[in-house]
């Protein structure tokens, strides 16, 4: 039996939530972010807006967008219920910020016109939530998610098997997943434009080129997933960052977020099976001027108190002029698997640590992550609303 | 051309009175009492549904009279709340 996945991708989901929620800003153009677009509506990227661009820039090109900050806890109730009924659709749903792969592997039956299924799917989810979303079918992740992307908004499509190496071959390359501004940059210098062209190139030529990345970008330019559809690639770096509510010279709420912002790096890279070598800490001032550093450390660590010490050392030494702080962040990088990277398990206080952090885990896995508030994190309790995925931050963070 | 969209919010946070449908598993608000003036409920925009512990709490964007507004119901005390308010200037 051919494997099925249906790609789900909720369109412009912050500003179509807060449309929803102000039907005066249906039809004009929505901006949701604070420094940057976090998500815009689709009247806004007429005006060539698009997320993570400056809201500077955003102002400039379209004067006349609303700007709102956003309320991640109102979309995360959205998302809540969008998964509910997908789980209705099917028993396998991989869910991520504003979209979700669902694995319709023994669905055959049920679906027979999976073209009318998902299209009911889609209408049930309009129905119940208001949100318009885009499908994408296809025989991998990737066919399924170019699928989506080639439909939006508010579309469907269908890839079929035979039907995959032509409907990926005119795209540009940076659309294909795992090919960001560096890789395409090399490849467009090598006069590959697009995903047809990237296939006359050698497996080991593409792995000559870009490492491991390479063989990725080989595999996923025929339509291939490059690993099993609940396996989690390791990232390259992984961070976590947020803009404070009111700009703030305390440093306990400082050090409390920063401990904060450790700790969820420190659960994703235990998740993932992973350390990190590299810390790189940025700061923003009231008055937009930044500072940033970085620090390896001697041996890859997943400990948040080993990750929050260097990251506290580090601010130590940027943060020196007497302004407020609007925003911090702190990325880990040099990620290598556990095995690889950790020190020996026979030290008993790194044993000890790793214990404890795996309890902790489980607990924050099974009641969630507010379940348990470690070290300075403790600093925010009372200043920050909390729901059960944490602590709800003025902007979200996103894995790189 | 873009019409310019000038809305302010506030946020209220207050104990309301509310008058609610129920039907076809759904509850409606229809209109609410505050600081002794009744609004009338035009039409709801949107609900959702968040969890605080093991209580439910149901939120609905209203619209009233030319504003909207948001409410939300606590089902661990079935206390109504006023939440913000969205005016346009």
């Amino acid at each position: 039996m051919e494997r099925r996945i249906l790609h789900l991708d909720i369109d412009a989901f912050f500003a179509s939530v807060e449309q929803l929620r102000n039907p005066r800003l249906a039809g004009k153009p929505v901006i949701v972010g604070s420094g940057c677009i976090a998500s815009c509506s689709y009247e806004a990227r007429k005006f060539g807006l698009y997320a993570g661009q400056s809201l500077s820039e955003a102002r400039r090109l379209c004067p006349k967008a609303v700007i709102l900050e956003g309320n991640y806890f109102v979309y995360r109730c959205f998302t809540n219920r969008v998964w509910e009924i997908c789980r209705t659709f099917s028993p396998s749903v991989d869910t991520y910020l504003d979209d979700a792969y669902l694995d319709l592997k023994g669905t055959e039956n049920l679906y027979p016109d999976i073209l009318k299924s998902a299209a009911q799917l889609k209408d049930h989810i309009r129905r119940e939530t208001g949100l318009s979303v885009t499908v994408g079918i296809g025989q991998s992740r990737i066919v399924a998610r170019m699928a989506s992307k080639s439909a939006k908004p508010d579309g469907m499509r269908l890839v079929e098997p035979a039907e995959v190496l032509p409907f990926l071959a005119n795209f540009e390359v940076d659309k294909l997943p795992g090919v960001g501004h560096k890789t395409a940059e090399v490849l467009k210098r090598l006069n590959i434009h697009a995903v047809g062209e990237l296939r006359n190139l050698p497996r080991h030529g593409l792995e000559a080129l870009f490492g491991k990345l390479g063989l990725a970008i080989y595999d996923r330019c025929r339509g291939l997933d490059t690993m099993i559809t609940s396996k989690k690639e390791i990232p390259h770096s992984i961070s976590r960052e947020t803009t404070f509510h009111k700009e703030t010279t305390n440093r306990a709420e400082i050090e409390g977020m920063l401990c904060y912002l450790t700790e969820r790096i420190g659960y994703t890279l235990r998740q993932l099976g992973c350390a990190a070598k590299t810390i790189h800490l940025k700061i923003r001032y009231g008055d937009f001027e930044g500072e940033k550093a970085s620090e390896s450390l001697l041996e890859a660590t997943d400990i948040d108190n080993e990750i929050h010490r260097a990251a506290v050392g580090i601010l130590n030494r940027i943060y020196t002029r007497r302004v407020a702080l609007r925003h911090i962040g702190i990325t880990v990088s040099h990620i290598l698997p556990s095995e690889k990277g950790r020190r020996s398990l026979f030290e008993t206080g790194e044993e000890r640590a790793h214990r404890l952090l795996h309890a902790i885990d489980k607990i924050r896995g099974r009641f969630g992550f507010s379940a348990i508030t470690v070290g300075k994190a403790i600093n925010l309790l009372g200043n920050l609303k909390q729901d059960s995925y944490g602590y709800v931050l003025r902007t979200p963070s996103l894995t790189k | 051309m873009v019409a310019v969209c000038k809305m302010r919010t506030e946020v209220i946070e207050e104990v309301v009175k509310v008058r609610a449908d129920f039907g076809s598993g759904e509850m409606t608000p229809v209109a609410f009492k505050r600081k002794g003036r009744i609004y009338c409920v035009d039409k709801v925009n949107t609900r959702w549904a968040d969890r605080e512990g093991q209580s439910v709490v149901y939120y609905f964007s209203v619209d009233c009279g030319g504003d909207t507004y948001e409410l939300s119901l606590r089902t661990q005390d079935m206390v109504w709340r006023l939440e913000r308010v969205v005016l346009e200037e």
